[in-house]
């Protein structure tokens, strides 16, 4: 039951993470929230079914996260770059992009959610008396992978410095030379990958329907909040707390509140902690 | 134009709305009844995004609790006129609570939190199967009766007459610059002695009252709730109506939720698939990108300039980043 629980708060907070990470990322660059992240979770979970009968699971996993590269493309032309210093403007325009990439699913996928299954869901291992699928293994697996690349990119790699020099300021960074547009598409083609990954790591652990990944996203909100906004180590700790939360109300205290308890939580956090729990540092001027 | 002119303007529009149900089929105009009840929401939102600058993504737990308070009430057999008042009441008593809280966040926290608001509270109503009825609705609600045509013209009257009330309370009262202060330079506002929490508080609950009102009158007109008419995907959905009618323009507002409503069916002609959707999205963002004030903004560039009561806007902080010379569009 513990293993069960704890295996389970790690398969949330993972995808969670993934999907709030990519989120940080964009927001720490351009100022923005973006509201599609959701629906890459879904594109990408669809992709990554799609090409797996093919290509085999974990080479699809590669496919959707370079679709969806392309798509994060797409996304940064259409609904960020546009919006630059109107940030209500761009929220709305990425829901937008959402509902157009909601129907472009069920116009190619079809409405009825269906499952996704891989040979690794049928493996499993067991520890003491549990027995755990190696799907579920490989979901928290390849997500620490993931995140641990994204923070070897972040803080060691030249990419990364000029990431962290738009995030401090964009118009010093762009001063010194860097590319402030290149940043901005980069960052969001990395989250929008981040998102397939998780959408196609998560998808054969629940079924894959159109409307798929909101939940994921509003959670991901959750985290990112809890964890305080642009940074990215407080993220995946307010991911870990979120997932967690989840899997231990859902056994103990009711399964259908547990996205309640996840915010109500997060409400109870805002109240003592307006700024989260890691403060992101915010100069006001007069 | 002059205000003598601008108040034939409006009389004409209400005497055009007025004529409606002469020209068209009971589809359309329970379309457009619906239409106008969803505009009371987004009003909700002018106010509490578009004048006081707080962002909301909340507002369907307004609705669906002045809703579901009338409809369970009334079912419980109370009189009418109570069920509205406490339709009324609950969510205006919410938005003092949430409120209270989250007039000390800032940016997106407050988004989120208020996020959390709208999650917590769809959840309850799926929830809660003893009072709501949860994910069966709630059936049988008792209203009035109007027939079509009377439920038109009340909702119409309920509309123009926010419409116009916001207009001017935005225009020409010491409220309304109040609340534009707070949204435009918090910080020049409370040491011009604004009591910037205080306002906030107001600017929610107002929000809230309104939101509920919306609630109320969904409910008497519909008689048939669900809880997912109140997830968040519709507190998004009337963030975008809001914005694409102009956040700060009640007048925007207004015209974008008949439009909006209307355009999925207009768009049926496309065929009956998720294309039309595709259209709506896209059409959307065509809004944003080519008139980024909103239908508001196209209206008052076309009737000309407005009062001046209004500062001119100026940039915030981030803005002034991100609008950085070396960053092109």
């Amino acid at each position: 039951m513990f293993v069960q629980i704890i295996i389970n708060g790690l398969i949330l907070a993972s995808t969670y993470a993934l999907v709030a990470v990519g989120l940080t990322l964009i927001f720490g660059v351009m100022r923005m929230v973006n509201f599609a992240e959701g629906q890459s979770v879904m594109i990408g979970a669809f992709v990554a079914a799609t090409a797996a009968p093919y290509v085999g699971y974990i080479p699809a996993i590669g496919v959707a996260m370079m679709v969806n590269a392309l798509l994060g493309v797409v996304l940064e032309r259409t609904a960020f770059r546009p919006f630059r210093g109107m940030e209500l403007n761009g929220l709305i325009a990425s829901m937008g992009m959402s509902i157009i990439l909601i129907n472009l699913a069920e116009l190619i996928w079809g409405t009825d959610p269906r499952p996704f299954d891989t040979a690794l869901n049928n493996i499993s291992v067991t520890f003491g008396t549990v027995g755990v699928s190696v799907q579920r293994l490989v979901v928290i697996g390849c997500s620490l992978g993931l995140l641990l690349a994204l923070w070897w990119l972040v803080q060691r790699s030249s990419l990364g410095r000029q990431f962290r020099a738009v995030s401090e300021d964009a118009e010093v960074a762009s001063t010194m030379g860097i590319d402030a547009n290149r940043i901005a598409r980069t960052s969001v083609v990395i989250g929008s990958s981040l998102a397939a990954a998780a959408g196609a790591l998560s998808g054969p652990v629940n079924m894959l329907a159109p409307d798929m990944g909101q939940a994921e996203m509003l959670n991901a909100f959750a985290a990112i909040i809890l964890g305080g906004f642009g940074n990215v180590n407080g993220t995946i700790l307010g991911a870990l707390v979120i997932g967690m939360v989840q899997s231990v109300s859902a056994v103990y205290i009711s399964n259908a509140y547990s996205n309640s308890i996840a915010f109500g939580l997060l409400i109870v956090t805002l109240i003592f902690f307006p700024r989260g729990l890691v403060p992101e540092r915010l100069d006001e001027n007069v | 134009m002059s205000s003598a002119g601008l108040w034939t303007l409006r009389l004409v529009c209400l005497a055009l709305m007025a004529a409606l149900p002469f020209v068209i089929g009971p589809f359309w105009l329970q379309m457009m009844t619906q239409a106008l009840i969803y505009s009371l929401v987004v009003f909700s939102i002018n106010v509490l995004t578009g004048f006081c600058g707080l962002l909301s993504f909340g507002q369907a737990g307004f609705v669906g609790a002045g809703a579901y308070t009338f409809g369970v009430l009334s079912i419980a057999g109370a009189p009418i006129f109570l069920c509205v008042l406490a339709g009324l009441a609950l969510p205006t008593l919410l938005g003092l609570l949430l409120g209270l809280p989250a007039a000390r966040l800032k940016g997106h926290y407050l988004a989120i939190g208020t996020l959390g608001f709208g999650v917590l509270g769809a959840q309850m109503l799926n929830n809660m199967v003893d009072v709501t009825r949860g994910p069966m609705g709630l059936l049988g609600i008792h209203s009035v009766d109007l027939g079509q045509n009377g439920w038109y013209y009340v909702l119409l009257v309920i509309s123009f007459g926010a419409m116009t009330g916001l207009n001017a309370m935005e225009r020409h009262s010491f409220l309304g610059v109040m609340l534009k202060s707070v949204k435009y330079d918090e910080i020049s506002a409370e040491s011009c002695g604004v009591a910037t929490f205080g306002v906030k508080l107001l600017a929610f609950c107002g929000s809230a009252f309104l939101a509920g009102l919306c609630g109320v009158l969904l409910a008497a007109y519909m008689r048939f709730l669900t809880p997912d008419l109140f997830v968040p995907t519709e507190s998004f959905r009337y963030l975008m109506i809001a914005v694409v009618g102009g956040a700060g323009s009640a007048t925007g507002g207004f015209i974008a939720s008949l439009f909006l409503t209307a355009m999925p069916e207009l768009l049926r002609s496309l065929g009956e698939t998720n294309f039309r959707l595709l259209v709506y999205g896209i059409m959307v963002l065509f809004v944003l990108w080519f008139v980024p004030g909103g239908i508001g903004g196209l209206v008052e560039r076309v009737i000309g300039h407005r009062a001046g009561t209004a500062p001119a806007r100026p940039q915030t902080d981030n803005a002034a980043h991100i609008a950085a010379p070396g960053v092109s569009r």
